[in-house]
């Protein structure tokens, strides 16, 4: 049987730029800032104060009737639903449970990618106060300590009965996640995946992530000479991943092909990136080979440009050893210099920024760059869009532990 | 497929055994491994018991020593050492970009999260300890043990609940039949602690103290699960790379599925259903089937009527680890893939210790004494009480 065509049918973001797809997109396109002061809970002298805080936001009923409370879920439900409704289904086609829809459908899976799940909330039960007996634990913060239960509680919400899974390969996760359910596709275990990346900052997360000292304290400036590190977001991205044959039934279009994909582990270090990049290479080359494209096919590298020193260096060394020549043909963006960096959602996110500049032909620019670093000489899109009329994007993504995962997407034209 | 599959090496840890052969005779003798807990600290009102891994030396499996490791990793990296091992391998052979590693864990490393955000609520946000911060993340020890052997091929951590590990061997074998890598760990991994254990006694799940003699797995007295912790690998590669290397397999992977519904009953039934259609294998044909009712009621009496639908009249043996060792969450797929493969071995299965009188009826469960085991298929299913579910068949 040959292996099916995979479609990306419906996009959604709940993102410190916009609560939206549409919202995100533009404020990109014009350089907006997530960054800004952060003041989710007591810093208690931390010096890391700047965050992409979602402020204002309120999570779609379902998932409160669902049972969870947490931020995180609630980003995820927005970015889910965007997707489902933006792909054309009727809520029975998709899923979504509603008054006159209350059936479950056994065609849609779930795939989640997040680094801390439900942490947000769960950390409160993570350390009991002296003499405090479990039974005085809510058990729903109990729950939110296993990162799949957040796939039981969306798949409840939406009405989703197809394969449901989670993935939590650190920020590598959302890629990672969108290769998973890209295999399970594949192999015909489903014909619609919803794959959501996401995650919400809390005490816990924050606090762990000041200590990594890798954070900047201004901005996010990806490959820049003077970059001082990365910033942390939060939020939520979904893709909606349909079969060809499911889209043709229904008569849907595509918005892009998910044509390749792969996830790794560099076998070097916990948190120092591999020389070279040569993990992020690897999982490269094997999303081109799974997509059945030579390097020089991509016409544009969504990179993980997390602003960081180690990261921006070895991920410019990997490009160039990927794609020889052909790199200096290929303009490169990170969001990460206007959005921050959205942990779990950062791979899924930029796969829909990716896709919007397939569909749009413009690629949203690399903010807050200003001095052009010899050992990074990518051609950065820098502070302005571009417009590029590209067939194939990669878009790449990396996390503690040595993960790297990769996706590549094909305009449905190309 | 005309070259299937392959399941070529165990590496296992859990209350029964550490090692292929420490668990076998274990399990030979059939009288279960469960004793009063001495690393979950059981809470007021819980049952004492637990299954805990005996204990290892973690240098005899591990080449490079370690500054830190919790539990949830030790019983990973322990068990990838024993895989190896068993599978004759030699890591330092293997292609690197060509070997690669899939593991699920519900819970992941519980202990090192309290440990952490202990020092936040204790001593403030300035004082954690930095090192402890990427041993918190739920991929931590999967890609410890890729950097330990060097696994730089696929690489994927699941913490889908208690389908976790099958999701991850489903996986590896899609990942072997698309010629993804050559060799592929896959698994799970849990370990017991006070955080783990308080969170199963909040979410209610636990058996209550009274029950001092095991959990009654598919009993109608069923009141509860006894925690267990495992680490589960199995050695995945191509019937022509095992053979070529003179290596016997254990098993062919011969497919599995996924299943998710409302209802236990409805997501087991459909995971095991889907499962032998990817193997070919009709009901009858199934030498046993492993089930992974924990004594948690509505886990135990969704399989037991996803067991009765798919089995229908066959008389095939069903047999709940869970009695035995204790409930190992996101790791019993892999345990119980290894479990199956030691009792069919064997020959016979030990009765389920506990099961008297089934609230359910219809599966053939094990009680009394032991059943026969004859050689062919196993079906493994681990389901989650949030009604997911995955099975596999080994031929």
């Amino acid at each position: 049987m040959p292996s099916p065509h995979i479609f990306v049918t419906g996009l959604g973001a709940v993102t410190p730029l916009g609560f939206s797809v549409a919202g995100t997109w533009s404020a990109l396109l014009a350089g907006r800032d997530a960054v800004g002061p952060f003041d989710l809970f007591d810093l208690g002298g931390l010096a890391c104060n700047r965050a992409g805080q979602i402020r204002g936001y309120s999570p779609p009923p379902a998932i409160l009737e669902a049972g969870a409370h947490d931020r995180a879920l609630g980003f995820a439900a927005g970015a889910c639903l965007e997707a489902l409704g933006k792909s054309g289904m009727r809520n029975a086609e998709c899923g979504v449970r509603s008054a006159e829809c209350g059936t479950w459908s056994a065609e849609c899976g779930i795939v989640t990618a997040t680094n801390f799940g439900s942490l947000d909330r769960g950390e409160c039960a993570l350390v009991p106060a002296a003499g405090e007996p479990p039974s005085s634990l809510p058990p729903d913060t109990c729950r939110d300590r296993m990162a799949g239960a957040g796939a039981d509680l969306l798949a409840r919400a939406l009405g989703l009965g197809g394969p449901r899974a989670t993935v939590t390969l650190s920020c590598a996760a959302g890629a990672a996640g969108l290769a998973l359910a890209a295999g399970i596709l594949r192999r015909g275990r489903a014909e619609r995946m919803l794959v959501v990346g996401y995650d919400a900052l809390s005490r816990f997360a924050w606090s762990g992530l000041c200590a990594l000292r890798t954070m900047a304290r201004d901005w996010v400036r990806p490959f820049d000479r003077n970059r001082s590190g990365t910033i942390f977001s939060e939020g939520a991205a979904a893709l909606l991943l349909e079969t060809g044959s499911a889209c043709r039934r229904r008569g849907a279009a595509p918005l892009a092909e998910l044509a390749g994909w792969g996830a790794n582990n560099n076998g070097y270090h916990m948190t120092a990136p591999a020389p070279r990049g040569a993990g992020s290479a690897q999982v490269m080359r094997q999303a081109l080979a799974r997509a059945g494209l030579p390097p020089e096919a991509i016409d544009h590298f969504n990179a993980h440009g997390t602003g960081t020193r180690p990261n921006d260096l070895t991920e410019s060394q990997a490009l160039a050893d990927v794609f020889g020549a052909h790199a200096a043909a290929i303009p490169v963006t990170s969001v990460k210099g206007s959005l921050g960096h959205m942990l779990g959602a950062a791979g899924t996110v930029e796969a829909v920024a990716s896709v919007l500049t397939l569909r749009d032909g413009v690629i949203p620019p690399t903010t807050h760059f200003e001095t052009p670093d010899p050992e990074c000489p990518v051609d950065l899109v820098a502070n302005a869009p571009r417009e590029v009329q590209a067939r194939c994007v990669l878009s790449n993504s990396a996390g503690i532990g040595g993960c790297n995962a990769a996706v590549i997407f094909r305009r449905c034209d190309g | 497929m005309d070259d299937p599959v392959v399941i070529s090496g165990i590496g296992v840890l859990s209350a029964l055994g550490v090692g292929v052969e420490e668990t076998a005779a274990a399990l030979r003798e059939g009288a279960g491994a469960l004793a009063p807990s001495e690393r979950g600290r059981p809470p007021e009102g819980a049952t004492p018991l637990a299954g805990e891994v005996p204990p290892f030396r973690l240098e005899e499996f591990v080449p490079s020593p370690k500054a830190y490791l919790d539990r949830n990793s030790e019983l990973l990296l322990a068990a990838c050492g024993l895989a190896l091992r068993h599978a004759g391998l030699d890591p330092a052979a293997l292609a690197p970009e060509r070997s690669g590693i899939l593991v699920g864990t519900a819970w992941s490393g519980q202990d090192t999260m309290s440990a952490f955000f202990a020092d936040y609520v204790q001593k403030g946000p300035r004082l954690v300890k930095p090192f402890l911060f990427p041993h918190a993340y739920f991929n931590t020890a999967v890609s410890l043990a890729a950097i330990e052997w060097s696994l730089r091929g696929p690489h994927q951590a699941f913490a889908s609940g208690r389908a976790a590990a099958a999701q991850a061997l489903i996986e590896a074998h899609d990942l072997l039949a698309d010629g993804e890598a050559d060799v592929l760990l896959a698994g799970g991994c849990e370990a017991l602690g006070p955080a783990l254990v308080r969170a199963l006694a909040a979410l209610g799940w636990l058996a209550p103290a009274s029950q001092t003699a095991g959990p009654r797995v598919f009993d109608r007295r069923r009141d509860g699960l006894v925690p267990g912790e495992a680490g589960a690998v199995l050695v995945f590669e191509r019937a022509s790379r095992a053979q070529a290397r003179g290596a016997p397999p254990l098993a062919v992977f011969r497919g599995g599925a996924y299943g998710a519904a409302p209802d236990v009953a409805d997501a087991a039934s459909a995971a095991c259903r889907q499962a032998l259609d990817a193997a070919g294998v009709a009901p009858s044909d199934l030498a046993l089937v492993c089930a992974s009712a924990n004594g948690f009621g509505p886990l135990d009496d969704g399989e037991a009527e996803a067991l009765r639908r798919v089995l229908g009249g066959a008389a095939v043996p069903v047999c709940a680890p869970a009695a035995l060792c204790g409930d190992t969450q996101g790791a019993c797929a892999a345990l119980h893939a290894a479990l199956s493969l030691l009792l069919r071995a064997d020959g016979r299965v030990p009765p389920v210790p506990g099961l008297e009188t089934p609230a359910r009826p219809g599966p053939a469960f094990v009680t009394g004494a032991p059943a026969a085991v004859r050689p062919g298929p196993v079906l493994v299913l681990a389901a989650d009480p949030a009604g997911s579910a995955a099975a596999f068949v080994l031929g």
